[in-house]
């Protein structure tokens, strides 16, 4: 197979974290790289001892492996601004403004960076907290199941990963449900191909006459 | 595993220079953004329900800029402590780059496989395909075809041995089709503002905005790169 069964449904969670770690996020280098770091991605400017510098956070954590630089700590993931966002989640309706890879940056930030994190643990808890609450936002949308969309503004990549096997099956069927005038087009064919038993042999003509 | 996929790359790469036809899709892309547009291609090619067009510009272009980069590496690894750290960071990257256009491909082939008939009888699936995977297509369909005949249809009676048969003026067929009704996530890139979803529904869309959609209803936004899935 050309690729395996799991992986078709949506991402998986090691390959939100991937994603997450193109994310770029502030550190200081210990090392002195003398040149500028040209990527594929793009060009970084040279890395200088004890100077700021943005990086992808994959590179950031890389390079903590090896004790050469310190990361520092995003402003969201700061106690006081989590505490703030906890406030939020819990008087607001929606979402509230967290990074679309919050989850993902957090916890590798917690694993692989706990020295440079201004107590963690309390971090730690306060991120639990926040997901507890935001979790069961997101399946208050359940509500909306019915609708023709539902919009879900500030949800993060990995929240989305969590209720997406659910929600895009349970969408879907409900979807069929509806007594739209397009509900006798179950199969959702293309319009070229949608008319008529002949139409597989008459799209073959289009394409030779193209 | 892996020698599979550096075959699938390498089989891949040696057509770069054969396909130089203009894209039909894009204008030309920024050499710095095929990695980040690649990325974002291989996430909608993952979640939408059909096959959406080859990048062939972002493909290409990063096959060539790997190359470049492996030759880089390699006269990086000279003796000092700076060069191995760099040496360090660019193979990772190289590596996280691979990764992705390995996923993208397979993915597309995987779709490929399961919609062979499909997209190789309807044109505008077919213009999606690379010269590659229209060839692969194209096999694969044949040896198919070949292995159920000789395995099993042909000790059936000839009314029952059709591979291609529809009842129902095409509501029940044989050749699966991607299904268009799937619900998918989606973010809104750029402001588009009102925009009609069905005979009934429209709706507002901003930047930022987070979605879950009737794919059909918002295929065309993608195709115009306005929104991006997730």
């Amino acid at each position: 197979m050309a690729l395996p069964r799991h992986l078709k449904n949506g991402l998986t969670p090691l390959e939100i974290e991937f994603l997450a770690e193109n994310e770029l996020i502030e550190i200081a280098a210990s090392i002195d790289s003398k040149q500028n770091l040209e990527l594929l991605g793009g060009t970084l400017p040279p890395l200088k001892p004890l100077q700021m510098s943005k990086v992808p956070l994959w590179m950031a954590i890389s390079l903590k492996k090896k004790q050469k630089c310190n990361i520092v700590v995003p402003k969201w993931m700061t106690i006081d601004s989590l505490q703030k966002s906890l406030k939020d989640e819990q008087e607001q309706e929606v979402f509230s403004a967290l990074p679309y890879h919050y989850m993902e940056t957090a916890q590798l930030l917690l694993e692989n960076a706990c020295d440079d994190i201004p107590s963690a643990d309390a971090v730690r808890t306060l991120l639990k907290d926040l997901r507890e609450a935001r979790q069961s936002k997101a399946r208050k949308g359940v509500e909306a199941l019915g609708l023709t969309y539902i919009q879900m503004d500030h949800i993060g990549l990995m929240e989305i990963n969590e209720i997406r096997p659910f929600f895009t099956k349970a969408f879907y069927e409900l979807q069929k449900l509806r007594p739209a005038g397009d509900a006798n087009d179950v199969y959702g064919a293309p319009e070229p191909y949608r008319d008529g038993s002949a139409s597989l042999s008459s799209s073959m003509l289009d394409s030779s006459r193209q | 595993m892996s020698d599979e996929d550096d075959f699938l790359i390498s089989a891949f790469s040696s057509r770069v220079t054969a396909s130089r036809e203009p894209d039909r899709t894009r204008t030309q892309l920024d050499p710095a953004s095929f990695v980040q547009h690649l990325t974002q291609a291989w996430i909608n090619e993952r979640a939408a329900p059909d096959l959406l067009p080859y990048e062939r510009a972002a493909v290409d272009g990063l096959l060539l800029k790997i190359e470049e980069q492996t030759a880089v590496i390699d006269e990086l690894d000279a003796g000092n402590d700076t060069s191995i750290i760099t040496s360090i960071l660019y193979q990772t990257e190289l590596e996280r780059v691979k990764f992705v256009l390995r996923s993208y491909l397979r993915t597309r082939l995987s779709k490929i496989e399961r919609f062979c008939q499909f997209i190789l009888a309807d044109p505008a699936s077919k213009r999606n395909l690379s010269k590659g995977e229209l060839m692969y297509a194209e096999n694969y369909l044949k040896a198919t075809k070949q292995h159920f005949q000789s395995s099993f249809l042909s000790s059936l009676p000839p009314s029952l041995q059709g591979q291609e048969d529809v009842v129902f003026d095409r509501k029940l067929s044989m050749i699966s089709q991607p299904s268009l009704d799937e619900a998918v996530f989606c973010r809104v890139v750029e402001d588009i503002g009102d925009y009609q979803l069905d005979e009934e529904e429209t709706v507002v869309l901003e930047v930022g905005q987070i979605f879950i959609f009737r794919y059909r209803a918002v295929r065309v936004l993608l195709q115009r790169g306005q929104i991006e899935l997730i």
